[in-house]
């Protein structure tokens, strides 16, 4: 388990007692730290939520002043931020990469369909259709994606989960992609741009099936 | 006698006496406080979510036969209080909620040490978008594994693993924003 999973995974539940996340936070410190951070916040959620009931009891009021305990325990959170916004890897195929690390919980084989009233809603939202039987979608999620919200699909092929943004409101030009580990083509679409992408094998002929099963003549909402 | 012990008198009166009704209240009545908050993190109104839960609890009285597990007594009750919510939806146009209104906290709901922390990470789950505030609350308050969260939510695991991680993700952007925008002294 690497870094990205492992914060993926603490992200998801902190209070997991996996035995990787124990093993992977036992012997890299910048993960302890964010697990504990996380754990702490978890703390203060699980506060937060626990709401009293009657509403009817009198109510204080709280003077507010500043969250020193928040700040402190956040800082690495701003040096984070700020060493992102400083970082120059901001090139369309690592933003798309970058998008899809932060949702590898997605990136499984399985041959469980996603949900398809969830589908159809994420898709329609977009002025999009799946075509019927074209291909299996086993997620299917709204994301914002370079300040649209774009629909996000796993498509199962025989090489693996293969990633596909569907960017009905941006052209980019075409182009492959091929870091990290990914393999991936950015491709004209009846409206805006596909990216497609995926880790094992050539993802051409997925892009020509994405394509193909999507249906573009819905008006857009 | 306030509203809430009004309401609990008269569902008292609809579900009458016997030993039906005993068994319903021993099994589904000490879930009430977390029927409140469940229902209240979903619509952000605490007399709507005192209403819902009361219509709710009285659903669930009427159909409790149906409920064959017994150990799954609050996921049913949360599905019965859920569908509640949404029929009082569709029935009334709900008025628009003012955030910061609502984030005011009654002392007595805080259970940390620092009430400051409290207010502003309740502030902050009321301005999460709601896809990411339930399965939130599912996991937090209510101790749901993530499977579970995704039969009730009907999603898949990794559609829930990825609402979890964007819902604490937007929790700890806004905290470190609002931090990072107040003075360094007190």
């Amino acid at each position: 388990m690497n870094c990205q999973e492992a914060r993926l995974q603490i992200g998801a539940d902190p209070g997991s007692d996996d035995p990787q996340i124990a093993a992977h936070i036992a012997q890299c410190a910048e993960c302890a730290r964010y697990w504990q951070e996380l754990r702490d916040m978890d703390r203060i959620v699980s506060a937060a939520l626990r709401v009293d009931f009657p509403a009817a009891r009198p109510t204080a009021r709280i003077s507010p002043r500043p969250l020193w305990a928040i700040a402190a325990s956040l800082l690495v959170v701003l040096v984070g931020a700020l060493a992102w916004f400083l970082n120059p890897r901001d090139t369309f195929a690592a933003q798309v990469i970058d998008h899809v690390n932060g949702e590898a919980f997605s990136l499984v084989r399985t041959s469980q369909p996603a949900d398809a009233a969830e589908l159809e809603e994420v898709l329609e939202r977009a002025g999009i259709r799946l075509k019927p039987d074209q291909m299996l979608v086993s997620y299917a999620v709204r994301c914002e994606f370079r300040g649209h919200v774009v629909p996000h699909l796993v498509v199962q092929t025989e090489h693996g989960p293969v990633t596909v943004l569907v960017l009905a409101n941006e052209t980019v030009k075409s182009k492959r992609i091929d870091e990290d580990g990914f393999e991936g083509v950015v491709v004209p679409a009846p409206r805006g741009s596909l990216v497609v992408l995926g880790q094992d094998g050539d993802v051409q002929p997925v892009a020509a099936t994405v394509l193909n099963a999507l249906d573009y003549t819905m008006k857009t909402w | 006698m306030n509203s809430s012990l009004d309401r609990s008198a008269e569902m008292t009166a609809v579900i009458g006496r016997g030993s039906g009704r005993l068994r319903f209240e021993a099994l589904c009545l000490p879930f009430r406080t977390d029927l409140l908050r469940f229902v209240y993190w979903l619509c952000r109104d605490r007399s709507l979510a005192e209403d819902v839960v009361q219509e709710a609890l009285l659903r669930a009285w009427r159909s409790f036969d149906s409920l064959e597990d017994e150990q799954a007594a609050r996921s049913w009750l949360l599905t019965i209080a859920r569908r509640e919510l949404a029929r009082t939806f569709e029935r009334r146009r709900l008025e628009t909620v003012d955030i910061d209104a609502l984030a005011e906290p009654a002392a007595d709901a805080v259970a940390v040490n620092d009430p400051h922390e409290v207010l502003e990470m309740r502030r902050a789950i009321l301005q999460l978008d709601l896809i990411y505030r339930e399965p939130l609350m599912l996991q937090v308050l209510f101790g749901y594994s993530t499977s579970e969260i995704a039969a009730q939510l009907q999603l898949s695991v990794p559609a829930v693993l990825t609402r979890l991680f964007r819902a604490r993700e937007a929790l700890r952007s806004r905290l470190v924003r609002d931090s990072a925008g107040k003075p360094s002294c007190p």
